[in-house]
């Protein structure tokens, strides 16, 4: 046995601050690079 | 047996789970659950409808497979020379089933009894290939007959023909069944070829959870895997530009209400910098598009989305990453529209603050 490694998504939900959200949508999201698909009636 | 293994386990819930490298190279999980009445158990190789370039350590040249070949090769596994893993899983009344992602193919069974003999069973089949020119022929009209099926399936339809809209090369465009043209480009020589390149155990994963001893999992384990190489394997994908290809797409099918999707394509990322991006881009989704988001109501209010409307987990993998949106409307050119119109204010001025979801840790 090589040892215990802690393992927690709500920790890492939870470092998810304002700042990380507004800098992806503002760095990351192109809002050009966008499709829509629909499928009709 | 001494094993190198560590235990993985979860602060807030106590949750513990055995993390074992056997020694043919298999990664093996094990959560132990006891009390519980039944045991689950994957077997899975890191291998999709997207890995269809690729090369192992000491080739020169890289090897191109049609499309679909891993979901045929799914389908083909089931059966051996004397029957079918179903067959014998009825023995053990286990239920079984498999599937193809875009990334993975995955066998598993469920069982409240037996477990150890269904286990045998899982590793053993899934490590037998038996490929035929006859066998593998048979199975061009079922698999051609499933993607026709789901081209004729909205919610599919409508998914695929955004990402064949966003993606200009990369394999994750096309249904993981592949095309009926490129099936019929699988034989049983490129069957083994793909069989032996990515059902390796070293590129494979063994999960067990429910109500069963890591000793007996492993002591099976111990008895049918069998040693393998790792053979170095390198995959490469198209080129692929940040660009979509087109901004709409329409087709139509017998849909009571027209369906959308609406994606935003998202440079890819790999490791923990993916595992990162897709939390962050999870929250600013449910904050700006979920059901407690001032758009989500004031479109509700509106009669433009009902309840169907939701913002999707990221779609993430090797050289693909996609944010995106979907439901019914009767207007989907304006739902878009006014989505793109809260990004770009969000963007600009920022958001509420208080919006963000807060965990106590």
């Amino acid at each position: 046995m090589s040892g215990v490694k802690p393992f927690s998504s709500i920790n890492a939900l939870a470092s998810v601050t304002y700042e990380d959200a507004l800098q992806f949508l503002r760095e990351d999201i192109d809002l050009e690079q966008h499709v829509l698909s629909v499928v009709h009636g | 047996m001494s094993r190198n293994s560590e235990i993985i386990k979860c602060t807030q819930t106590g949750s513990e789970c055995l993390h074992v490298k056997h020694e043919t190279g298999l990664d093996i999980y094990i959560m132990e659950m006891p009390g519980y009445h039944s045991c689950f158990a994957l077997f899975g190789t890191k291998y999709g409808s997207i890995n269809t370039r690729f090369r192992l350590k000491g080739e020169e040249s890289y090897t191109e497979v049609p499309e679909g070949i891993a979901h045929y090769l799914e389908h083909k596994l089931f059966e051996n020379e004397d029957c079918d893993a179903f067959a014998r899983y009825a023995r053990t009344g286990a239920s079984a089933n498999a599937y193809t992602s875009f990334d993975r193919t995955a066998y598993l069974f469920g069982c409240s009894e037996n477990f150890g003999a269904s286990l045998e069973i899982l590793l053993d089949f899934v490590q037998k290939p038996y490929f035929t020119k006859e066998t593998v022929e048979k199975e061009q009209g079922i698999i051609a007959q499933e993607i026709r099926m789901n081209n004729d399936e909205a919610g599919w339809r409508v998914f695929f023909n955004m990402l064949k809209n966003m993606y200009h090369n990369h394999p994750v465009r096309i249904d993981i069944a592949g095309t009926e043209e490129s099936i019929r480009k699988i034989d049983a020589e490129l069957l083994y070829k793909c069989y032996n390149t990515f059902y390796n155990l070293h590129n494979m994963v063994l999960s067990v959870a429910g109500n069963v001893k890591a000793d007996e999992v492993l002591a099976i384990c111990d008895k049918l895997l069998r040693p393998c190489e790792d053979q170095g394997l390198e995959e490469v994908y198209a080129d692929e530009p940040d660009t979509i290809v087109s901004k709409y797409v329409e087709a139509t099918l017998p849909v009571g209400t027209p369906i959308f999707n609406l994606g935003f394509k998202v440079r890819p990322r790999s490791g923990g910098e993916l595992v990162r991006a897709e939390l962050i881009a999870s929250v600013l989704l449910e904050v700006l598009l979920g059901p407690s988001s001032k758009l989500y109501n004031d479109m509700l209010n509106e009669g433009l989305i009902n309840s169907e409307f939701e913002a999707d987990s990221p779609f993430t993998g090797d050289g693909y990453f996609v944010l995106s949106c979907g439901g019914e409307t009767e207007e989907p050119e304006k739902v878009r529209d006014r989505i793109l119109e809260a990004l770009e204010t969000a963007k600009r001025d920022g958001f509420d603050r208080e919006s963000m979801p807060s965990c106590p840790v």
